[in-house]
Parts: C-alpha cells; sequence; structure tokens
C-alpha cells in the first residue's frame, strides 16, 4: 500500500507540464502507487478559484485514487478563501491545504496566511508547505493545532536543498511532518529524518508528474530502514492523519 | 551488463554519511548489478588532486576487475605534470574536472586547453559534473562552458554530469544538438520520464549511465533506466554500450562487445 502525499494535476508552464487524472493514475499504477495527494497548478500559480473548482471536477471521478488538497498561490485574496477551504473540505472532500513559498512574491509567514492556516486547524486538515524548516516551524509557533507537511523537507531551492535544517526544525515541534519529496536522493538522508524525529513523522512524496514516483517509493524501500518504518512512511502515517477527522 | 561512469569513494566532508569507502562501494555495486565503475577520490576534489588520484589509482589496481580511473587535474595543484604518463597506463580511464572545486574557469587556462588536446588526441573522455550532487545546496557550473569547452575542442568527447531537469536540462540538450563530440551522465535525472524525452529528443546513444554512488542512493541509478518506457536496446545502450564504445573497452575482460 502507497500513499504519496504530494502529487500536481492541472498545468504550470514554468514546470513544462500538463497532467489530466488519466496520466497520474496511469504513472501511479506503474509505481504502485494506490492513493494521491494532489494539487492543482493552476490554483498555486495563477487563478485559486478557477483551479480548486478545476481540480474538482478532475479528480470526482476517482475519489477512490485522488485526496484533493485546497491550493492557494498566496493568503493574500482576501477572507474568502478560507470559507472556501471550509466548503471544499465540508463539501468536496478535500482533505488539505496547499500553500507555496517562492519570496518575496509567494510569502507563507505572512500574516495575511494566518487566518487561512487558523481555518484548516479548525477543520483539521493538514497543510502542505513549500517552504523551509523554519517557516514551518514559525507557523506552528503562531497557529495552535496547525499540521505541516514540509514539503521536499528542504530538498528545494527556497531552503537550499538543506534537509539537516528542515529536520531540526521538524524536531523542534511534534506537528511538523517531513515530506521526502524531491530531486535530491542523499544517501543516509531519510534514515537520518527517522533518526531524529521517528519514520511517525516522515511521509512519501513523489511531486509527480514533475518528478519520476518509481525514484521516490525507491528513496524508502531502498533505505537502510525496518519494513515497520517503511510502511509508515509509504502509508501508514498519511492514513492516521487523514483519519484524524473521523 | 551495467556500467556507472559516475562513482566516487572518500571522506565526504559536509555531513557525517556512513559507506563512502572503497569496501562499500563495491558492496552498493553488487547490491545494485553494477559490474564496473569509475571511481574518482574525493580527496582530490576537495583536497589534492596528486593525492586523490594516487589512492584512485591504488583503488583500481586493487580491484582491477570492478573498477576503473576517473583521475581530476587542476592548473594550480600538484600532479598536472602527471597527467600523460598516468592516463597512458591505464587501458580504460577517464578525466574528470572539478573547475567549482579548484577555482579556475577551463576556458581561461592553458594548462586546460593542454590537457583538453592531449585528451583528444589520446580518446580520453572528460567529464566536468554541472554539480557535485543532484542537492540544491552545491552550485552549478555553467553548462553553456562545457559546450564552449567541446566547441574548442571539437576531437575531445565531453560528458555533461549531474544535469537535473528544467532549465538545465535544456541548456545541455542544446549542447548536445550542437556538438556531436558531447554526452550526457544520469546521475542527476530524476524528472519524471526523463530518460525516455531525453531518449527520444537526443537519442539514447548519447546517454551514460551514473549513479553518484555513494553519495546519492546508488539503487537509483540502474532504476530510473530499466523501469523508463524505452526499447531494451536502449536500456544496454544507455547502462553499459555506450561507454563500452566511448571508453573502448568493449571486449575486455567481463565486457561483451
Amino acid at each position: 500500500m502507497i500513499v504519496d502525499c504530494h502529487v500536481h494535476i492541472g498545468k504550470a508552464a514554468y514546470y513544462h507540464v500538463e497532467a489530466d487524472a488519466a496520466l497520474l493514475l496511469r504513472a501511479a499504477d506503474r509505481a504502485g502507487i494506490d492513493r494521491m495527494m494532489v494539487t492543482d497548478f493552476s490554483a498555486l500559480v495563477y487563478d485559486i478559484k478557477a483551479g480548486n473548482e478545476w481540480i474538482r471536477r478532475e479528480v470526482s471521478a476517482h475519489l477512490d485514487r485522488f485526496i484533493p488538497y485546497y491550493t492557494v498561490c498566496t493568503g493574500r485574496h482576501g477572507d474568502w478563501v478560507a470559507e472556501d477551504l471550509e466548503r471544499y473540505v465540508n463539501d468536496h472532500g478535500f482533505r488539505g491545504l496547499k500553500i507555496y513559498s517562492v519570496p518575496p512574491l509567494q510569502v507563507i509567514d505572512d500574516p495575511f496566511m494566518l487566518p487561512l492556516l487558523a481555518k484548516a486547524a479548525e477543520l483539521r486538515v493538514p497543510v502542505l508547505a513549500h517552504s523551509t524548516g523554519e517557516e514551518c516551524l514559525s507557523l506552528c509557533r503562531q497557529v495552535p493545532d496547525l499540521v505541516i507537511f514540509n514539503a521536499h523537507m528542504g530538498c528545494c531551492p527556497q531552503a537550499q536543498g538543506d534537509w539537516h535544517r528542515a529536520v531540526a526544525a521538524a524536531k523542534a515541534h511534534p506537528n511538523i511532518y517531513l515530506d521526502t519529496t524531491s530531486s535530491t536522493f542523499d544517501n543516509g538522508m531519510v534514515e537520518f529524518a527517522v533518526r531524529e524525529v521517528g519514520a511517525e513523522r516522515v511521509l512519501y512524496g513523489s511531486d509527480m508528474p514533475l518528478l519520476d514516483p518509481i525514484l521516490a517509493v525507491a528513496k524508502i524501500t531502498e533505505s537502510n530502514l525496518t519494513d515497520r518504518e517503511k510502511d509508515l512512511i509509504l502509508h501508514g502515517n498519511i492514513e492516521r492523519l487523514l483519519g484524524m477527522r473521523g | 551488463m551495467i556500467v556507472d561512469i559516475n562513482s566516487y569513494f572518500g571522506t565526504w566532508p559536509y555531513w557525517a554519511m556512513e559507506g563512502t569507502d572503497v569496501g562499500s562501494v563495491l558492496r552498493n555495486m553488487d547490491r545494485c548489478g553494477i559490474d564496473k565503475a569509475f571511481v574518482c577520490s574525493l580527496r582530490g576534489v576537495f583536497m589534492d588532486p596528486a593525492e586523490g588520484n594516487a589512492e584512485t589509482l591504488a583503488a583500481v589496481e586493487r580491484h582491477a576487475d570492478r573498477l576503473l580511473p576517473a583521475l581530476t587535474y587542476s592548473p594550480y595543484a600538484s600532479g598536472r605534470d602527471r597527467y600523460a604518463e598516468e592516463l597512458s597506463a591505464c587501458p580504460a580511464r577517464m578525466v574528470k574536472l572539478f573547475p567549482l572545486n579548484h577555482s579556475y574557469d577551463p576556458l581561461e587556462e592553458p594548462f586546460i586547453e593542454e590537457l583538453l588536446n592531449w585528451c583528444g588526441e589520446h580518446r580520453v573522455p572528460v567529464l566536468i559534473p554541472h554539480r557535485l550532487v543532484m542537492s540544491w545546496r552545491f552550485p552549478t557550473f555553467p553548462v553553456a562552458k562545457i559546450g564552449a569547452l567541446a566547441e574548442k575542442h571539437p576531437n575531445a568527447t565531453f560528458i555533461l554530469g549531474s544535469i537535473n531537469y528544467l532549465f538545465e536540462l535544456q541548456s545541455a540538450s542544446d549542447v548536445l544538438r550542437r556538438r556531436p563530440n558531447t554526452l550526457v551522465e544520469t546521475s542527476a535525472m530524476m524528472a519524471f520520464e526523463e530518460i525516455r524525452k531525453v531518449s527520444e529528443e537526443i537519442g539514447a546513444h548519447r546517454l551514460l549511465h551514473g549513479s553518484c554512488n555513494p553519495l546519492q542512493i546508488p539503487a537509483v541509478g540502474p532504476l530510473k533506466v530499466r523501469t523508463a518506457e524505452i526499447p531494451e536496446e536502449q536500456k544496454e545502450r544507455i547502462l553499459w554500450r555506450n561507454a563500452g564504445e566511448i571508453f573502448d573497452f568493449a571486449g575486455q575482460e567481463g565486457i561483451p562487445k
């Protein structure tokens, strides 16, 4: 059983990709991935309202395979966004919030983001944050009960690839989880994360269709961990977390 | 059969990493089905090319059936006067240049010009990593400069190492299209269907398998080629046949023709 906590759908000019549900399902089948938490590209970089509505329609026929995140570009689009998040979670089966930090245009440790994060905490849905460990830590300290998946666990340009700092941030707050998604495959990085914060707080993710999900799975299966630890990372933790809404 | 053209051994300076000695490299190769690997001492990358090359040659001598030498030289370090002697003594060999680690511009250095002329004359391929390993922590050497070197030295064979995706892959593809004396190594190719796309766009005959063992998870190197949706003949090319041709070791012990 594999549940992927970090998948994209839609199109983005910057990333040279265009993926619909059918493409993702085919790729997931090849990689042995059973379910995917999926976020829409256009809501991430262009149009929150249209993007979230598009993903709702696109995955509606495959809710046995897709678990959508509600996705925002920034927290600076007004109060309606928090209300919209609540509607998508309560009415349409969305189970998380995706936020993206590429300063200075897209920032998440931002006063305007806090009401949205407070709403996510109130709704008890996790937040997938493309960000640094320090930003995740700051947000967790500002918003009680917020649960953050630190996307890429530091292995993105914004965090300068520093997974040690991401792990240290996660160690400092029990509500930060480390998402292993990235094109970095440093030998021993997953083992280090497990040693420092426990396998219960490490999550498998692929970043498909940007990155190869087969290799992302191998990052976990090829690591020097016990089968129980691998199972937690590949599906057990996300199942536990998504069950938190009851 | 799998040949790995991008492996290292030695001390990793930036964080605690287990299993970077030669014995561990060989065990990783066994586990991943890698038959032969070009190895380069990290001492030569970070400290002293001459001492590193001595370590590399000693490791290759001890494990001649598995390891092949990737030697490095710098215009500003000892050992630069030994390249012809050292490389001539090895039947299959590679030069690996680290301009960022050795602090020079290869387009501006008379020694590098001399070395590359020699490599062209003696059919010694030259690998220049875009980055040391696929991590956003590491600085990158401009792909266009590798292209400029390939243009300046049309008789030498250049391998673009550690290319990831998006703009850097576009730059690498541009170099590969323009310069027939260039190939690309796969250790940093982690993108979705990247091996297939590059094979279709540039040709599988221009790709060489590399794993960055033991710095990166070594199994991922062969896995990305084996699982690529390309014909088996192309996988074979990438995994070893292209290396056999450019390094002139096809038909040697353990290597099919």
